[in-house]
């Protein structure tokens, strides 16, 4: 056997028809066509004050149904609560055996409101703990006015009505509390999204912050964070492998190292470094140089790199240099140089050394004592491969700046987020 | 279980109730009926509970702290903002609690006598009124918080009863509640006063089978068979 969920009546001022959905639960019914107040407490729809509002159309209309998290909900009551700074309304859902709920639709989205059975806190507190979340106050207490109310009620809502409430985030949720004279009500909110309550009550998408509002609603998530975290998750992981690659891409390649002593007083100063192979894919070199150029004083390296089959050359050149003053000292007396891409072939690599007596001997200029006719000694180190520090620091680049963008957006979410609180630091109410 | 009789004011055939409980209401003409034995005899008028949506029903099944009662009555409370349903849960050996269902939730109590020093802090918030809201009193080692105040009286009765409620008398009620979902409820009337205390419980933490049905809602997926 079952009831009639509903109870029908006229609304006494314009006659419009009522459907009640929470029949002896509600208190007044204030009638959507002309705004008139129907009391319902003697079981007699009695008028207590007539008017002759245009009906509005709402964003979810009385006796619209919903199902959200897998209960149906009929939408019985409508209020527009302003606190001078803005506005907002609240839907009043209802299930016979689930009871009440709120709807909330903010200037940034929406919100769904559980009233609770238990008192979380005393609302002079500015933290608590709540089911294992930190509750940290955002909202000091504030008036609020409910400057109107449409549909049925389970008290006696009036136009003008003053509530007294406060609110509190943690754990993805806030918890407000409303002081009304002589009752504390708490409500735990969740955030809804504006495309699950268009779905679930087939209305249109009313959007959400960032598309609506100036600032996310306390519990919305930040779409932004867990970008942040997977990209730049995704970012470290390609970066590692990249590392990983170069490194093991490195070995396979050959090391070679000579010393040569320069000797001022011979020309003789070419040496070469042997033949190397390179097999497959082009690959880098890398020359390392070490010499004693002697005390405020230079020399020249000048590297070819032939391929013995063509003779194409690569050339790169090396100064090394040591000088110093009183209390000043440049010491350049080591050197990297790479070259980047050398393409499959045989090659010989060949150093030569300049040193400033060859300039003094070309200008048959004589009486530079220089560092005299001592040999000195460089040292050469080739590797036919290497690490490109260069190009992963460019990779570095390219895959963390998205992350560093993503991730500052996070934290303008974050900071909007917290410029609508009250006492914050930043506070710029 | 129910023997059955004639009702002394419409004569109609009706149940006479759970053995036991001194008064059931007539269904027919809502006169509430005092039994002394198996004679009834009107004792007044139960007024009519008006149509409401509440799932609960007289014969719907609850479990609390682990034993199933039956819900055999039902008292219409009103107070000037509101109003709620009592429905009386009768337990297999006789116990009985009592259901306050009121927005959706529903707060299960059983009379108790408190101590003294208990019964004084209470009637010096009774007569303090409305400005002791929010304050924090101890029984029982428990923090309770005043939460609400109120004067309540009855409206209406169905089903069978174990008093005979004194129609419209207002009664004062004060609810304290605690953090974790308990609530202590003082009343207090011409006659004296009584004390209750038990918990808040949302309609599917009671396991309840039996429940009233809607056109055009399906029933719950807590619904127990």
């Amino acid at each position: 056997m079952s009831a009639a969920a509903t109870k029908s009546l006229e609304c006494p001022a314009c006659g419009g028809a009522i459907e009640l959905h929470a029949a002896g639960y509600s208190l007044l019914h204030v009638c959507q066509y002309c705004g008139s107040e129907i009391d319902l407490v003697d079981d007699t729809a009695k008028l207590i004050a007539q008017h002759v509002e245009a009906a509005k159309a709402l964003v979810v209309p009385l006796g619209a149904k919903g199902v959200i998290n897998g209960v149906e909900w009929v939408c019985i009551g409508n209020l527009e609560k302003h606190d001078g700074w803005e506005g907002w309304e609240e839907f009043l859902l209802f299930n016979p055996y689930h009871g009440y709920r709120w709807l909330v639709l903010t200037q940034s989205g929406w919100s769904l409101g559980t009233p609770i059975l238990s008192t979380p806190a005393s609302p002079t507190q500015d933290s608590f703990r709540f089911e294992g979340a930190g509750m940290k106050r955002i909202y000091d207490p504030a008036a609020s006015e409910i400057r109107r109310a449409i549909g049925e009620f389970y008290w006696r809502v009036k136009q003008g009505d003053e509530v007294v409430s406060t609110s509190y985030v943690g754990g993805g949720k806030v918890l407000s509390c409303e002081m009304t004279g002589d009752e504390y009500n708490w409500t735990l909110e969740e955030f809804a999204s504006s495309k699950g309550i268009a779905t679930a009550f087939g209305i249109e998408d009313t959007g959400q912050y960032p598309r609506i509002g100036d600032y996310p609603q306390p519990h919305q998530p930040n779409p932004y964070s867990d970008r942040a975290k997977n990209w730049g998750l995704v970012a470290g992981i390609v970066f590692l492998a990249a590392m990983l690659l170069s490194i093991v891409l490195s070995f396979g390649g050959e090391r070679r190292e000579q010393t040569f002593v320069a000797n001022p007083a011979s020309s003789a100063r070419s040496f070469s470094l042997g033949t190397f192979e390179v097999t497959g894919r082009a690959r880098p070199f890398t020359i390392k140089a070490r010499g004693e150029p002697g005390d405020n004083n230079w020399m020249y390296l000048e590297y070819t790199l032939t391929n013995t089959a063509t003779d194409e050359e690569i050339i790169a050149s090396q100064p090394i240099e040591y000088y110093y003053g009183r209390d000043w000292k440049e010491d350049d007396r080591s050197g990297t140089i790479k070259i980047a891409s050398v393409p499959a072939g045989r090659y010989e690599l060949v150093a030569e050394i300049a040193l400033p007596e060859d300039e003094v001997r070309a200008n048959s200029s004589r009486g530079w004592g220089g560092a005299g006719g001592t040999g000195r000694p460089v040292t050469v180190e080739v590797y036919s491969n290497g690490v490109f520090y260069s190009n992963l620091f460019l990779l570095f680049l390219a895959l963390f700046a998205p992350v560093l963008w993503i991730a500052l957006r996070a934290a303008n979410f974050e900071s909007a987020r917290a410029s609508n609180y009250d006492g914050e630091e930043d506070d710029d109410d | 279980m129910q023997s059955e009789a004639n009702c002394p004011n419409c004569g109609a055939v009706i149940g006479t109730g759970v053995p036991g409980l001194p008064v059931v209401v007539c269904g027919f003409c809502n006169s509430l009926l005092g039994k002394a034995g198996d004679a009834l005899s009107k004792v007044g008028e139960a007024g009519r509970v008006p149509f409401d949506v509440s799932p609960l029903q007289i014969g719907t099944r609850l479990t609390v702290d682990g034993v199933r009662g039956e819900i055999v009555g039902r008292e219409r409370w009103a107070y000037e903002d509101g109003f709620w349903n009592e429905w009386l849960l009768q337990f297999p050996d006789g116990a009985s609690r009592w259901v306050a269902e009121e927005s959706g939730l529903y707060m299960i109590m059983e009379e108790f006598e408190g101590e003294p020093e208990e019964i004084a802090v209470l009637e010096r918030i009774d007569m303090a009124d409305r400005s002791n809201m929010g304050e924090r009193v101890r029984f029982d080692n428990t923090l309770y918080t005043v939460s609400d105040m109120k004067t309540v009286r009855c409206v209406a009765v169905e089903g069978s009863l174990p008093h005979e409620i004194g129609a419209d008398q207002p009664r004062k009620s004060i609810d304290f509640r605690t953090s974790d979902k308990r609530a202590i409820t003082w009343q207090k009337d011409e006659e004296g006063h009584s004390l209750w205390r038990g918990a808040y419980y949302l309609l599917e933490d009671l396991s309840p089978s039996n429940l009233r049905r809607f056109d055009h809602w399906d029933k719950p997926g807590f619904e127990t068979s």
